[in-house]
Parts: C-alpha cells; sequence; structure tokens
C-alpha cells in the first residue's frame, strides 16, 4: 500500500497568483523518475541556460523526450523493425533490433552506472564538469557497451534535445516559445510577403501552432 | 481470390506527378481510367497545422510508412542487401500526389546536352573520354522533341522563373515572372555577376503571382511562409498533382480514383501487359483489374519491383550489361554546401520558398571545358532562400 500513498510534494506556494495555469503536461509517460533526472541533468548540459535565456530543463525538454519515447518515436512505428537482421555497411544505416525506447533504458543505465562507477554519486548528483565528462565518454565510445553504440546515443540524445528546445511547444518544450524568442525565430506566421524583399532584419512576435485552432 | 472488375481503357499505378498527369491527359482524351494509390487521399485543407518541424521535416510525415513496406538496399553486388529501417539518404512518397506534394518546386528543364550525353561528350572529347564501365547512353528523345511538353508542364504547374542564359531554347518565356527577390539572393547575384557568371532565377512551382492554368484550375499567389520541402502547401500555392492535374481528370467524370490500392503484380500474356492484380489494403481484398494500357508511375524503386516480381521485361544484369529493368538508378544530391556569416548584416531567413533563389549553369552540364578534367558534366550551383528547407 506504501507506494500508493502520493509522496509529499512541496506545497504550492500561496504567493502564485490565481491566474498562474499549471501545466498538466508536466508528468512522465515513459521514463521512470530515476530516468528523467538523468534525462533533465544531461540535456541542461547540453543547452544550458546562459545570459541568452533558458536552459534544456526551463523549456520543457527532459519532458518533450519523456514524450516522444513514449510515443511513436520511441517505438520506431514508422521504421522496419522487423528480421532479417545482419550487421550492415555504415552506408545501411540503423540495423538493430532494439527500439529507441529500449536504447534509452539500456543507455541511462549505463550512464548511471558510469557515474557511479567513476565518481560513486548519481549522474544527476555529479558536478557539472563531472557530468560533461560522462556525457564526452559516451559521445566519443570512451564508455564500451556491447549492446547499444555509446555514440549513437550521445547522437540521438543531442538531436532530440535540440528538437525539445525547437519543436512547436504543442510538444511539450520549448516552453512559452522561448527556445525560438533566443533565435529571433518568429515560429509559425502564415505569410512573409510584407518583409520578403526589405534588407532590415525584422523581429516579431512568435506565434505557435495553437494559434491556428479556434480555442 | 480475387475480385474480377470490368476492363477500362488504362490503368494508373501511383498517383503522383506521373500518375496524375497521364489520368488528366487521357480523360481529357476521352478514356476511362483507374488510377490506383496505396496511400491516403490528400487536399489543401489537410494542412492548417503543417507548419510543424518536428511532424512534417523530422518525424518523415508525408512520406512512405516503412513499418509496413519498405525497399533493401546496397552499395554494390557485393554487399548484402538489407532494409532500409529508416529514412537517410532518399525519401519515398506516398499517398495522393506522391512525392509531389512535399517536393521544393525547383523545376529546371534539362540540358539540351544531358539528352545527348554519350554521343555529345565523344563528339567533342572523343571516346576516350567515356572510362569502361560508365554506363551513360543517350535517352532516344532529344531536348527539341521534348521541348513542347516541357512548356506544356510549365503552363499547367504555373512556373514562375527567368529565361536560363545557358540553357535549352525556349519557345516561350515563363507563364509567370520570376519570385521576389531577397536581399541574400540579390548579394549571390550581384557576386555571381562580378565574377561574369550567369546568373537567374531559379524556376518555381510556388505561383509569384495568382494564376489559372490552361485547364481553368485557379490557384493563389506563394505567402513566402517558409515551409516548402517536406511540408504539403496550405494555399495550394505550391504546384502538385492534387491541386492541378487531380481535378481535371476528376471532372471529366472518367477517372476512377482508389486510394488504399496496393498495386501487387502487374497481369501480362504475350509480353503485354493485360492489367494489375491489387489489395484494398483497408479489407485486405484483392481484386483485379483489367486494362488496354497499365502506366506505371510509382517511382522508380516500385515500378522496377512490381516488373521483376511480375516477371514482365529483361532484368538489368551488371555482368553482362543486357537488359533494362533496374538499369542505372539516378536521384538527385545536392553536395557541397558553403555557408556565410556576416558581422554587419541579419537576414530573415526564416521567410522564403523552396525554390526562391538564384543559380547558375556555368558549370553546369558542358557548358564549361572538360578537356583536361577527369570527369564530364558538373551541377547547377545556386542560392535559395528555402527557410526550413531539409535538402538530401
Amino acid at each position: 500500500m506504501g507506494n500508493l500513498i502520493r509522496p509529499k510534494t512541496k506545497a504550492i506556494s500561496p504567493a502564485t497568483p490565481a491566474a498562474e495555469s499549471v501545466n498538466y503536461n508536466q508528468a512522465l509517460m515513459y521514463l521512470t523518475q530515476e530516468q528523467f533526472f538523468i534525462v533533465e541533468a544531461a540535456t541542461e548540459r547540453i543547452f544550458p541556460a546562459d545570459d541568452n535565456g533558458p536552459g534544456a530543463k526551463e523549456l520543457g525538454v527532459p519532458y518533450f523526450i519523456d514524450h516522444q519515447l513514449a510515443g511513436e518515436w520511441g517505438s520506431n512505428g514508422r521504421e522496419y523493425m522487423q528480421a532479417p537482421f545482419y550487421t550492415g555497411e555504415k552506408t545501411q544505416g540503423y540495423q538493430g533490433r532494439l527500439k529507441r525506447k529500449e536504447i534509452f533504458d539500456i543507455a541511462l543505465q549505463e550512464m548511471q552506472n558510469f557515474s557511479m562507477k567513476k565518481y560513486q554519486k548519481k549522474f544527476k548528483d555529479l558536478e557539472v564538469e563531472q557530468q560533461d565528462a560522462v556525457l564526452k565518454a559516451f559521445e566519443t565510445d570512451e564508455v564500451k557497451l556491447t549492446t547499444i553504440s555509446a555514440s549513437a546515443f550521445f547522437k540521438t540524445l543531442f538531436g532530440s534535445t535540440m528538437e525539445g528546445v525547437y519543436a512547436d511547444p504543442l510538444y511539450g518544450g520549448n516552453n512559452n516559445m522561448a527556445g525560438w524568442k533566443m533565435k529571433n525565430f518568429p515560429g509559425n506566421q502564415m505569410a512573409y510577403t510584407k518583409i520578403i524583399e526589405q534588407d532590415k532584419f525584422e523581429k516579431m512576435q512568435p506565434v505557435s501552432l495553437r494559434e491556428h485552432l479556434p480555442h | 481470390m480475387a475480385t474480377k472488375l470490368p476492363k477500362v481503357d488504362v490503368v494508373v499505378v501511383g498517383v503522383g506527378w506521373g500518375g496524375g498527369i497521364i489520368a488528366s491527359e487521357l480523360t481529357k482524351a476521352g478514356l476511362s481510367v483507374v488510377g490506383l494509390e496505396r496511400g491516403k487521399e490528400r487536399k489543401t485543407e489537410d494542412y492548417y497545422m503543417v507548419h510543424d518541424e518536428l511532424r512534417y521535416a523530422l518525424r518523415y510525415e508525408m512520406f512512405q510508412d516503412l513499418s509496413k513496406e519498405t525497399i533493401t538496399f546496397r552499395g554494390n553486388e557485393k554487399i548484402r542487401a538489407l532494409p532500409m529501417r529508416s529514412y537517410g539518404s532518399f525519401l519515398l512518397g506516398d499517398g495522393l500526389g506522391g512525392s509531389g506534394v512535399h517536393w521544393n518546386g525547383q523545376t529546371f528543364r534539362f540540358l539540351p546536352y544531358d539528352f545527348e550525353i554519350k554521343s555529345k561528350t565523344i563528339e567533342r572529347y572523343g571516346k576516350g573520354k567515356i572510362p569502361d564501365g560508365m554506363t551513360i547512353q543517350d535517352w532516344g528523345i532529344t531536348y527539341d522533341q521534348l521541348e513542347p511538353y516541357f512548356l506544356k508542364f510549365e503552363k499547367t504547374a504555373g512556373i514562375s522563373g527567368e529565361v536560363n542564359p545557358l540553357g535549352g531554347k525556349r519557345s516561350e518565356k515563363y507563364p509567370l515572372p520570376p519570385m521576389k527577390i531577397s536581399p541574400a539572393m540579390k548579394m549571390f547575384s550581384e557576386s555571381c555577376k562580378s565574377l561574369n557568371y550567369h546568373p537567374y532565377a531559379m524556376p518555381s512551382a510556388n505561383l509569384s503571382e495568382p494564376y489559372t492554368n490552361p485547364d481553368g484550375i485557379e490557384r493563389a499567389a506563394c505567402q513566402y511562409c517558409g515551409f516548402c520541402e517536406r511540408f504539403g502547401c496550405e494555399y495550394g500555392a505550391k504546384a502538385d498533382p492534387v491541386v492541378t492535374v487531380i481535378p481535371v481528370a476528376s471532372k471529366t467524370g472518367k477517372f476512377d480514383l482508389r486510394t488504399h490500392s496496393n498495386v501487387r503484380e502487374i497481369l501480362h500474356k504475350g509480353g503485354k501487359a493485360t492489367g494489375v492484380r491489387y489489395t484494398d489494403v483497408t479489407t485486405g481484398e484483392e481484386y483485379e483489374q483489367p486494362a488496354d494500357i497499365v502506366v506505371l508511375t510509382s517511382y522508380v524503386f516500385n515500378n522496377t519491383r512490381l516488373l521483376l516480381m511480375s516477371k514482365l521485361g529483361k532484368p538489368y544484369d551488371p555482368t553482362t550489361g543486357t537488359g533494362v529493368i533496374g538499369k542505372n538508378y539516378a536521384y538527385q544530391v545536392l553536395q557541397g554546401a558553403a555557408v556565410g556569416f556576416y558581422d554587419d548584416k541579419q537576414f530573415n531567413l526564416y521567410s522564403g520558398a523552396g525554390s526562391m533563389g538564384v543559380c547558375i549553369d556555368d558549370f553546369n552540364g558542358d557548358n564549361f571545358d572538360h578537356k583536361d578534367l577527369k570527369f564530364i558534366h558538373g551541377a547547377n550551383i545556386s542560392y535559395t532562400n528555402g527557410a526550413k528547407t531539409h535538402t538530401e
């Protein structure tokens, strides 16, 4: 029964203005909490908060990745995943049996193991320099894994971090279009006929796909 | 047991540009045409949510669902052919309009040299220029023979462009003026001119102005939203089969379009096609569609596979060089990208269109001397204001 009792969470501050809406999208569809904290820490190192604006964590990237893993992408739903399985040439692309979400399961466990072995701490509790060193070890295949390619996983993690920063906020990342705002990218405008020929850079308030449905 | 359907004049396998044009022209000529398309129906109204790079550009929304069907491939016959599990270099079309829906709309004509590449190369450089094993050949038709049809397509699609100073002779100008010129395009154009090259506006299937084509199809002008390659056009401003030729075929009352219909075999007798066998993929039911004319317009991979599986035509044998089915696959490649960064300039590069660009043919075809070069032909060099254009 103990598992069913909701863990004590931080009470919502009474100072929170009533108008501020809660983002119900920020819960997990696939990852465990432990995995989520690894993804959160790792993506924040790949896209850290700095003077330009928020990092991956504040942008919602970890939720974006969780939701993507839970869906078609995580299950390679539109990819050919049937036998025969053979090791191919590099030019023949991915030929493995594992789905993306299974690769994440293995890789995140390996990241945790590597952190524990080298620093005796979980990945999320490491100093940022140590986190970078772990990520670098995966990126360069310094970590030797038998079931998956460490560098291919890093590439996927890096790619999905960028997707979470810049995809339409409907997917759970790019919170408040802040990813776009940092780049002065106007998102989803319908027409640029007025500015297409002009020399001056036109900065405009971004618009997301939400604007294209009547609410 | 397949259900045998009544015979028609023509059956078209795959309804993209090829199938759509054939359906339009033959129904206008009075023939009855059945169009079999394995994918789903598509229309302009589907694209209210199209400005979504993740879904369309990165998750390949508009392409063939590889979990259902894919191809196997290899670089040469010594390698084991393996399934293409995910998208890498080539993108396979699917659904009504096929790849013609999610293209960039760059609508170049082939150069006269391209049609007669072998004989023209030998004529200028001698036989030794073509090394052993290079399988190039003349097309069997010339640019001049095809010119009226280039023009007809340009009028049907509504191509915006300006005359290529180094291209083949045109009997008429493009039906529409070029698209707008962005500051970056102007820079590219001026740089080319200062080097004595011959820049021209890229021929574009995105309408520079509202346009009514010879079939009476009216379409709106491009809004430069920047979502072209891998996306459908929510304005119908980018020419695709769904907004041009397919409605013309439908209006005749002679075109019977069947989506979710996957052709599995070409039926034939005495070396002549007599119809096709296909599966309704929504029910799994099989049908036989007899026809006097069978047209394969389902992209080269599927066309080739159907011919091989149906044992029709002579398969290409790379050791003897005989046969034609499966010979000489070619795909477009765009290589050698260059990027410029400026400290003092900022461009509105979020805007544009996939074929809004400037290019030169000074290094294309045989427009330059290859005497001392170890290759023939060349490439078009271009700058496109393609915004979210993904080129493979």
